[in-house]
């Protein structure tokens, strides 16, 4: 088959090839993360780490309105991986809290309430650093990153 | 340009095996369909279900493929709320439409189609699944391929499509349809397959790039590899990877590799030798990222396939194990009249991909037979298949077919079945039963044979019939209409605003109603001519009369008996005219029932019209039948005439909303008188391209659609371009304080007729731009979006404009790069995004600069006096819309004084052109004030001092934005001169001059004020460039490439380099935002302070209490008015001005609370002292406000609170005091 013979055919595959080299381009160079999914940036992993820098292992530990104490994972707020960071340990250990940082950990814990019919009273993030090092990734004493009761996220503060 | 579209064409079409393709296509559609049909589909909706409203956040290809469904303005497709979220049932059909496209696809039945659907179901599935928070690549690569292979011949081998075809043709024409699949090429084969290795090279080099320009060469040191094993490791639980990133060394040997991998993966475009190099390492690559780190990118690897000839393997594989070439082949000896026979033989064809037997028709080639293979008889051949082995052994009937199956590899499953047990006694009776049935045709005259082999059984598509246009043409009569119509009936019940504001009176839908029957008027007097021609007598006299009466309904329509005589309207009119006009149509009683009889008349027409197309009986071979019967074509517009009466009682988007649903109401005759015109002009078209071709005997049929030339789609592509990058989010930034003065005294022009500010002042300057944003709010609305929406059309017009002054001057090819450069602007994009006069300024700088040219040195004769006289309007307008079209006058003297005084017989004119400016600056000194001429010019506002006297700003600004320019531009102006001198001395009057006044004598410098010399610029380095790209373009491929891909990463620097810039010139606080988060915590006795009146007043509805901005006090707009307290008033908005601490102080403690709003850029000492600077940031508490906290210009808040000791600890003593 020649392209001779089919010219209205050249005209369209042309646009197409502009146009998904452009939205490649444009996702790439706009660093985009999803304005033009499946077209997209690839920015994982690009930070530099150097010897002595602190891996952090947290760990989360949720105080019920009975007293007890447990360690709660992603999936007593049926999140991913990903949402949990982002919904539960982002919001626990920013510095600057923002409202919306609270909106989000008000939402996990309503999830885990709506899943567990249990309410929290308050919640702790422990974390179990490591130290990059030479001859390899070392533990480093533990620590409490901060306790957070209701008043944190609740919508009456 | 046509070497460089040649160029293309042969990169990109070069044909190929279509076979690569298809085994793409089985590959990963193979793949991802076994992913599909193990995966608890239903659980994982059902999970996402489950999470609140609030997570829901849909990705923009999900907005689009849920269209109309939630749809809530344009804004709304790329983020924002979006009402609609698919419920686990549609997902669960989505699903299984999928996984039954992905088996169509796999086994390429409507292949095309079926790709497409598994793509879109995919993209669909996964994009709900990442419209959480949570989206990740594994897929993407995947499912772009997966995309590209269904726009491309995938199904064109190893599908059942190509079976089908070859059958079609075997039995219908005897022909074997073409060489084997294997050797099957195609012009369009190649581009798919070449697209997603350019996608996936530009995936690799953004990754290995982050990492280069983020961590630096650090990201090789060993360190951040161990880290995100690690992190990674114990994330997932992945025992290798924390065991690795104990391993320092090998860490920093993989980073290294790997970031070495990203980066030169895009060479294999180049050199694609490099694959096997290449390709290997990266799987290895992605393999140790999964056992290591557990993230799979496996679909990844399977997209390398796009980079193995698999054609070319196959027939190494096949020389290698001797399967072809070589050797004698078999030969088959068919019945080429039995149809069962040819598909058979067409079958084996297909299957045979090495070529390793010969197919010989018996009937066409006994002679030869009969000569080489004396022991063969005739009829034998007939009755059974035969083969001749290359011993010269015979095989015939069902061992002749298990002899043939030996020589195809493809269809060696098939060999076992062939030799079970009882095989050769069952076999043979099998094939003497089918033998023995199957049919027979005789050889037919050629012309018969073409009828009896016409595919399908539907009649010759009747539209094109006797009409003789281009199908495009065709098409839009076919589609335009109803997409029309269901545009309009879309923003009927969705956006009734929009609808209400079209149908307005005198809007455009009643002004393209009354074009459309004048248009309507001229064809039927056309028609009335060429029937009288024709010898139609009653048609000619009938359309004659069509064509009055249709002006008369065009008068109708405006009232124009009325408005152009100034007639009263009488008093029975205005009592039972539903407009209060001297008009029939919309007297109360008579309006319904005409609408009610033209609908019938419609209705009637198109059913007789149907009813006579499909009997044609034999009046209809007659010329005047062409004048009463509507053609084909015509029937979907007189439907979408139709379609008012359904419409009418279908407004669900409107219940509950009485009042706005009955004003819908009431404007759908509108529609339908719209949709009537339409008809009407469609249907008279066609009668009359239907006369004239039987006028002339010999209509015109076009056997072939005219084709786009390259340079005109090149022109249609950028300008798509320049106007999504000018219209992509155009609502979404708030207004900047200069758009507020245009959208209040266009609102104010549209009420009132007086472009007005809140304060009272008139807003005279840059009026034009003010007229058609006021006509934009009229059309669209109040909002952003239509504000800017007059720049953004201008602005595509100077590309416009810029693309046809440069072909005419350099040329196809240098009119494309000055025009792409000035649409991908970074400046040029950001400044007609911004509804202020720069946009039509620079277009009018740019016609008037043209028509100065052709008035002095580009024509002569009347045509001179007409350019001239353009000249002289345009330029009479961009004075109107910016001060700085003076600097046209100077160049346009420049020039004139520069061009004679170069030729010997016109020094005279020169000289008397010197005098008579020396005389005009005179007298002008006489009657104009001097002083106040030169402070218009040079008026800086404080801002701008810093710049002042600089010389050099606007180079040393250029410089590091346009570096290319810069460097080019004084070899394009030496280039030009030797060329063209005339052209030269206009280049240097009409863009360097001015640029020279810039930068030496006007003070406020921005670069915002020099753009409009941009195009001038442009136009003389384009030739330069253009050469250059030719030049490049005899290089060979590879270089040529090298210096492409060279080309764009510089190109592609500049332009990002820009965009920082860019939002630094054009700081836009996100004041909505500021405003709307506001707006919940606000009580109605709070004061307001703020820095920008304007934004209160159009964000919050409500005017500000106090202002609180110095800028204001000077300039254009400086305030001389006073409250009755002796407060200074703002001049924008009217409000009292705190100027002082003293001012500022007394403010707060008079109201109990309050709120101070200050965008960040004017938190400073220009715009407030610096004790109420300071006063605010000490005494006055912050409020996190996330919304106002956005962009480079974010909206700082603070507030007070006397009543709240604890929170906001001022009282009002230690405020006031």
């Amino acid at each position: 088959m020649s392209v001779r013979s089919q010219p209205r055919q050249l005209v369209w595959v042309t646009l197409v090839i502009v146009a998904v080299l452009g939205l490649q381009v444009a996702a790439v160079a706009g660093s985009v993360s999803s304005l033009f999914w499946p077209f997209t940036d690839y920015p994982m992993y690009r930070e530099a780490h150097h010897e002595g820098e602190t891996l952090h292992d947290y760990l989360v530990v949720a105080r019920l309105d009975d007293g007890t104490e447990r360690r709660v994972g992603r999936k007593d707020f049926n999140l991913n991986v990903w949402q949990f960071q982002k919904e539960v340990l982002q919001p626990m250990t920013r510095r600057q809290v923002a409202d919306e940082d609270r909106a989000r950990l008000r939402r996990a814990v309503e999830l885990f309430e709506a899943k567990h019919a249990r309410r929290i009273v308050a919640l702790r993030l422990e974390d179990r650093p490591h130290v990059l090092s030479r001859r390899g990734v070392q533990a480093a004493p533990e620590r409490i990153v901060g306790r957070f009761d209701r008043d944190f996220w609740s919508l009456d503060r | 340009m046509r070497r460089l579209w040649g160029a293309w064409r042969a990169y990109w079409f070069r044909p190929e095996p279509v076979f690569n393709l298809a085994v793409c296509r089985i590959l990963l559609v193979w793949i991802h369909l076994t992913h599909l049909l193990g995966w608890n589909a239903h659980q994982s909706f059902a999970i996402r279900a489950q999470l609140p409203h609030t997570l829901y956040d849909p990705l923009p290809v999900l907005r689009l493929l849920t269209l109309p469904w939630g749809f809530a303005g344009w804004g709304s497709l790329l983020d924002g709320a979006w009402g609609f979220r698919p419920t686990v049932g549609v997902l669960d059909a989505v699903y299984w439409v999928t996984v039954v496209a992905g088996v169509l696809a796999l086994i390429g039945l409507r292949t095309n189609v079926s790709l497409l659907a598994f793509t879109l179901g995919n993209l669909f599935m996964q994009g709900y699944l990442y419209s959480f928070n949570d989206s990740h690549h594994s897929y993407n690569a995947l499912f772009i391929t997966l995309l590209l292979l269904a726009l491309g011949p995938s199904g064109g081998a190893l599908s059942v499509d190509a079976v089908r075809h070859r059958l079609r043709e075997a039995g219908a024409t005897g022909r074997l349809a073409g060489p084997s699949a294997l050797k099957e090429r195609s012009a369009f084969a190649r581009w798919p397959l070449l697209l997603v290795r350019w996608v996936l090279a530009l995936v690799y080099l953004s990754a290995g790039l982050h990492k280069l320009l983020t961590g630096g060469l650090a990201w090789m040191n060993g360190y951040t590899l161990q880290y995100y094993l690690y992190r990674d490791g114990v994330r997932w639980g992945n025992g290798l990877g924390i065991w690795l990133s104990q391993q320092h060394e090998l860490c920093a040997v993989l980073a290294g590799g790997s970031l070495l991998l990203e980066l030169l993966f895009p060479l294999v475009l180049i050199w694609p030798r490099l694959a096997w190099v290449i390709l290997p390492a990266g799987a290895a690559m992605h393999a140790g990222i999964y056992w290591t780190m557990s993230v799979g990118f496996y679909r990844q690897i399977a997209t390398y396939a796009v980079f193995i000839p698999w054609t070319q393997g196959l027939r190494a594989l096949a020389r290698r194990f001797a399967w072809a070439g070589g050797r004698a082949r078999p030969e088959v000896l068919y019945d080429g009249h039995c149809p069962l026979c040819r598909r058979s033989m067409a079958l084996l064809r297909w299957a045979d991909w090495f070529d390793q037997l010969r197919y010989t028709d018996v009937e066409a080639g006994w002679a030869r037979i009969a000569q080489q293979h004396p022991g063969l008889s005739r009829e034998a051949c007939l009755r059974d298949m035969h083969v001749v082995l290359p011993g010269g052994s015979v095989r015939a009937g069902f061992f002749a077919y298990r002899a043939i199956l030996r020589h195809t590899p493809l269809l060696w499953p098939l060999r076992l079945l062939m030799y079970l047990p009882m095989a050769s006694v069952v076999g043979p009776r099998v094939y003497a039963f089918i033998a023995s049935r199957r049919p027979r045709v005789e050889p037919c005259a050629a012309a018969h044979c073409e009828a009896a082999s016409s595919p399908g059984f539907l009649p010759r598509p009747v539209p094109a019939e006797g009409l003789g246009w281009p199908r495009w043409v065709l098409g839009g009569i076919g589609v335009l209409p109803l997409v029309l119509w269901g545009a309009m009936a879309w923003c009927a019940i969705e956006r009734p605003d929009w609808f209400l504001a079209w149908t307005r009176e005198d809007g455009w839908v009643e002004s393209s109603q009354v074009v459309g029957w004048l248009v309507a008027a001229w064809l039927s007097w056309r028609i009335a001519r060429h029937a009288r021609r024709l010898g139609l007598r009653r048609g000619a006299l009938l359309y004659g009369a069509a064509a009055v009466g249709l002006l008369w309904i065009a008068g109708e329509e405006v009232s124009w008996g009325q408005r152009l005589l100034h007639l009263p309207t009488p008093a029975w009119m205005a009592a039972h005219n539903l407009q209060q006009e001297l008009t029939i149509h919309n007297i109360g009683t008579l309006a319904p029932s005409l609408r009610w009889w033209a609908s019938l008349g419609v209705a009637g027409a198109s059913a007789l019209s149907a009813l006579a197309w499909m009997v044609r009986p034999a009046w209809m071979r007659r010329p005047h039948s062409a004048l009463w019967v509507a053609h084909p074509i015509l029937w979907p517009s007189l439907i979408s005439v139709l379609g008012y009466w359904g419409l009418r009682r279908f407004t669900p988007g409107l219940s509950g909303m009485e009042e706005l649903r009955q004003a819908v109401s009431g404007r759908l005759p509108e529609l339908f008188e719209l949709m009537l015109a339409l008809a009407t002009v469609l249907f008279l078209a066609v009668v009359l391209q239907q006369v004239r071709g039987r006028l002339t005997s010999a209509a015109p049929v076009r056997a072939q659609a005219r084709v786009l030339r390259p340079a005109s789609l090149a022109l249609v592509g950028l300008l798509g371009i320049a106007l999504w990058l000018r219209l992509e989010r155009l609502g979404k930034p708030s207004f900047d304080i200069d758009e507020y003065l245009h959208v209040f005294a266009a609102q104010s022009l549209n009420a009132t007729g007086r472009p007005t500010l809140p304060s009272g002042a008139d807003y005279t300057r840059a009026l034009p731009h003010t007229w058609l944003v006021a006509e934009s709010f009229r059309w669209f609305g109040v909002s952003e979006a239509s504000a800017r929406l007059p720049g953004v059309l201008l602005d595509l017009g100077s590309v416009l404009v810029l693309f046809l002054m440069a072909r005419r001057w350099f040329g196809t090819a240098a009119a494309l790069v000055a025009a792409g450069a000035l649409a991908l602007s970074p400046w040029w994009i950001q400044a007609a995004r911004t509804s202020r006069m720069y946009s039509l300024f620079h277009l009018l700088y740019l016609i008037a600069g043209w028509a100065l040219w052709q008035a002095l040195e580009g024509s002569r004769g009347i045509r001179r006096l007409a350019w001239a006289a353009l000249a002289l309007a345009v330029f009479a307008l961009a004075l109107r819309t910016h001060t700085l079209a003076m600097v046209l006058g100077a160049a346009a003297g420049l020039f004139v004084i520069g061009m004679a005084l170069a030729t010997r017989a016109r020094r005279y004119v020169a000289l008397a052109l010197l005098g008579l400016t020396a005389v005009g600056a005179a007298v002008s000194a006489g009657w104009m004030n001097p002083q106040r001429l030169w402070e218009t010019v040079n008026s800086a506002p404080v801002w701008s001092q810093g710049s002042r006297y600089a010389w050099g700003y606007y180079l040393r600004e250029l410089w590091p934005t346009y570096p290319l320019w810069v460097v080019l531009y004084p070899l394009a102006l030496w280039g030009l001169w030797k060329r063209s001198r005339t052209l030269a001395w206009c280049f240097i009057c009409l863009g360097l001059a001015p640029f020279a006044l810039h930068s030496v004598i006007f003070d406020a410098k921005r670069l915002r004020y020099v753009l409009y010399l941009l195009p001038w610029f442009l136009l003389a380095v384009a030739p330069l460039v253009a050469g250059w790209l030719r030049g490049v373009l005899a290089l060979r491929p590879g270089w040529r490439l090298a210096i492409g891909v060279a080309s764009v990463a510089v190109i592609g620097h500049a332009w990002l380099w820009q965009v920082p810039r860019v939002t630094e010139e054009f700081p836009s606080p996100p004041w909505r935002d500021a405003y709307g988060w506001l707006r919940a915590r606000l009580a109605p006795e709070d004061a307001i302070v703020t820095s920008m009146p304007l934004a209160t007043q159009y964000y919050l509805g409500r005017p500000a209490s106090y202002v609180m901005n110095n800028v204001h006090l000077q300039g254009v707009l400086a305030t001389r008015r006073r409250a009755a307290d002796g407060a200074r008033l703002d001049g924008y908005a009217g409000r009292p001005m705190l100027t002082t601490l003293e001012e500022l102080k007394r403010a707060l403690a008079s109201h109990p609370r309050g709120w101070i709003l200050i965008d960040r850029g004017r938190f400073q000492t220009k715009t407030m002292t610096r004790p109420m600077l300071t006063y605010i940031t000490e005494r006055l508490e912050p409020v996190d406000a996330p919304a106002a906290a956005r962009g480079a210009n974010p909206v700082l808040i603070y507030r007070w609170d006397h009543q709240a000791p604890v929170r906001v600890a001022r009282r009002a003593e230690e405020l006031g005091g």
